[in-house]
């Protein structure tokens, strides 16, 4: 059956950007009962740092795992997972049945990626791992276990575990993650993962109005100034220096430059390019944003550890695809939150990094629909040059528009108007918002990882020589230093907010 | 003036439109735009229409259309009386 977009409306419960867009809501939604004294979200499982030979002389769940909220205290960790289970299967197969997927196979896939991702968080919070030499809300996990060693990576960890495991899966094991691809969804969920954000981003207005919307205004500065250089500067070297036709410039160029895959396919589309170019840049793309997630956070940390926020507006600008942005910002958050508490004993506040790494791409994201617009108008009239009585859809613009995006800020500025219009409510609010944005926020984040892992397979890479070529020196000697050199500009001197 | 709606695939470096009536393939796009207009004349239609080309998204493979759900739509105007050529042959 083809699928087409033909009005509006299409595509709403058939397409995984709708489909992020809705179970971000949803799960917004229920967190959102906590105004009324519901508490429907607590449920879900978190798991909780942990030693080795601690657990193996008594072994107890209690240990591993915990629920969400006091309300639940007395339900089982174990039943607790088992629930989330439960809970984000169904669901996420709901939406599979609509978006048409094989959903034999992807309560399978999912079922597998969904144990495989608790067992990566769970290791990871070992405390040997994760555990910080340093009080953080009275609590000092490193001395309270004596421990003589630890990596002390924080929660970044577990996104780490998970990663390679993912690696592992999707390049050593074919036939396993051949079974797994069909539920090994990381741009749905982490889509899914940035709505839920989105609370985040409402908490931070809550706590700093000031910082919170120069940070969002810089981010867009920042982004556009990025599409101003980084596109004209690709695309020249392309066409100069590599010999390549216009098409496929312009869809490097827009991949490279812009966010990724969904650039490639919008200005490939924008310009009517034959498929098979953004789906050979798109392949490109993909390894490469996975390069990107593993080189780039311990670099900006170990290079840059005073400047966190600069440090994550530039991971938006350079990392492509929705995923490894949000997947490179949340580990760069967490090694930057654990670097600096480590040497100062000053904890920032988590998240804020993170969301400066997504603000930035969500500008980039939105401007992708107006972007394609204009760049098919100039193709038409200016580069093609044949008469033509063609006309340009004004839907194209929508139907290119992140739909999750809307969502993300559909709920910041519900979060807003709590703030502004219902003062007394805030409190109630953060409780629910808390625990979306947080253990429920951190699943989809952590289900990208993996699933990440398992689509990326580096064997790709053969038989792309020259495209490989220019896209690592336009990645690495000009998207990478001017967007941090942007970042710069826009956001040096913020930091995010200290726990006291 | 009547709209005429086709879907627009690509297969094996060519493109096709379709519609219950009728299958055109081509080359590259204005190619296609060519072989339509003679295939409706074939059919029978006459005067002003407008053209409306709707991407099928199936083309792209199942693990990249998580990242943008829409490659193009394309709207024209054809014009059926101009090529008598066809007219008379028919």
């Amino acid at each position: 059956m083809s699928q087409v977009n033909k009005k509006w409306y299409q595509g709403m419960f058939s397409n995984e950007d709708w489909w992020a867009a809705w179970l971000g809501l949803f799960f917004f939604g229920l967190g959102l009962l906590s105004i009324w004294g519901l508490d429907v979200v607590g449920w879900i499982v978190k798991p909780k740092t942990w030693e080795f030979t601690n657990l193996v002389s008594d072994f107890s769940w209690s240990k591993l795992l915990k629920t969400s909220s006091k309300n639940y205290k007395n339900l089982h960790p174990f039943a607790a997972l088992l629930i989330t289970y439960v809970v984000f299967a169904v669901l996420t197969t709901i939406g599979a049945y609509y978006q048409k997927l094989n959903v034999k196979k992807y309560f399978k896939g999912f079922t597998i990626i969904f144990f495989l991702t608790w067992f990566a968080w769970i290791v990871g919070h070992e405390a040997h791992l994760s555990a910080i030499n340093a009080t953080v809300k009275g609590k000092n996990y490193y001395q309270m276990f004596h421990l003589s060693w630890g990596l002390q990576l924080g929660g970044g960890a577990s996104y780490i575990l998970a990663l390679i495991i993912g690696l592992i899966i999707g390049n050593f094991m074919s036939g396993f993650s051949e079974k797994l691809k069909e539920a090994a969804k990381p741009e749905w969920f982490i889509k899914t993962g940035i709505v839920l954000l989105g609370i985040k981003l409402g908490m931070m207005t809550m706590k700093a109005a000031g910082f919170t919307y120069e940070l969002a205004i810089a981010g867009a500065a920042a982004a556009f100034v990025a599409y101003l250089l980084f596109w004209p500067i690709v695309y020249y070297i392309g066409r100069k220096f590599f010999g390549l036709n216009r098409s496929s410039a312009a869809v490097l160029s827009s991949g490279i430059s812009i966010c990724g895959v969904s650039a490639s396919i919008a200005t490939a589309g924008a310009i009517k390019a034959k498929p098979v170019i953004p789906i050979a840049v798109s392949t490109l793309i993909l390894i490469f944003a996975m390069v990107e997630l593993v080189v780039l956070p311990p670099l900006y940390t170990n290079l840059a550890p005073n400047q966190p926020i600069v440090n994550g507006a530039a991971m938006g600008m350079t990392v492509k695809t929705d995923g490894a942005d949000a997947a490179a910002g949340a580990i760069l958050d967490e090694l930057m939150v654990s670097k600096h508490l480590k040497k100062t004993g000053e904890h920032w506040e988590e998240g804020w990094i993170l969301s400066a790494a997504i603000l930035t791409k969500i500008w980039i994201d939105i401007f992708i629909g107006i972007w394609s617009f204009v760049l098919a108008i100039i193709w038409m009239r200016k580069v093609e040059g044949k008469e033509s009585n063609e006309k340009i859809p004004k839907s194209e613009i929508w139907f290119r528009l992140p739909k999750f995006v809307m969502a993300y800020m559909l709920v910041w500025f519900i979060y807003l108007g709590i703030m502004y219009f219902f003062p007394d409510l805030v409190d109630a609010a953060k409780f629910g918002g808390n625990i979306v944005q947080g253990p429920f926020r951190k699943l989809m984040f952590m289900l990208t990882f993996l699933s990440i892992g398992i689509i990326t397979n580096f064997k790709h890479l053969k038989g792309m020589g020259k495209l490989t070529l220019l896209y690592a020196i336009a990645l690495f000697v000009i998207i990478a230093p001017i967007a941090y050199l942007v970042a710069y500009l826009f956001h040096h001197g913020m930091m995010p907010p200290v726990i006291e | 003036m009547s709209t005429l709606e086709f879907e627009l695939s690509f297969r094996n470096n060519r493109w096709f439109c379709k519609n219950n009536q009728l299958v055109c393939e081509a080359g590259d796009l204005h190619l296609l735009d060519e072989k339509l207009k003679e295939a409706l004349i074939s059919l029978g239609y006459k005067g002003n229409y407008q053209i409306k080309y709707h991407f099928d998204f199936d083309v792209f493979p199942l693990w990249m259309r998580q990242y943008m759900p829409h490659y193009f739509n394309r709207n024209f105007e054809i014009n059926l009386t101009q090529n008598n050529n066809y007219e008379s042959s028919k």
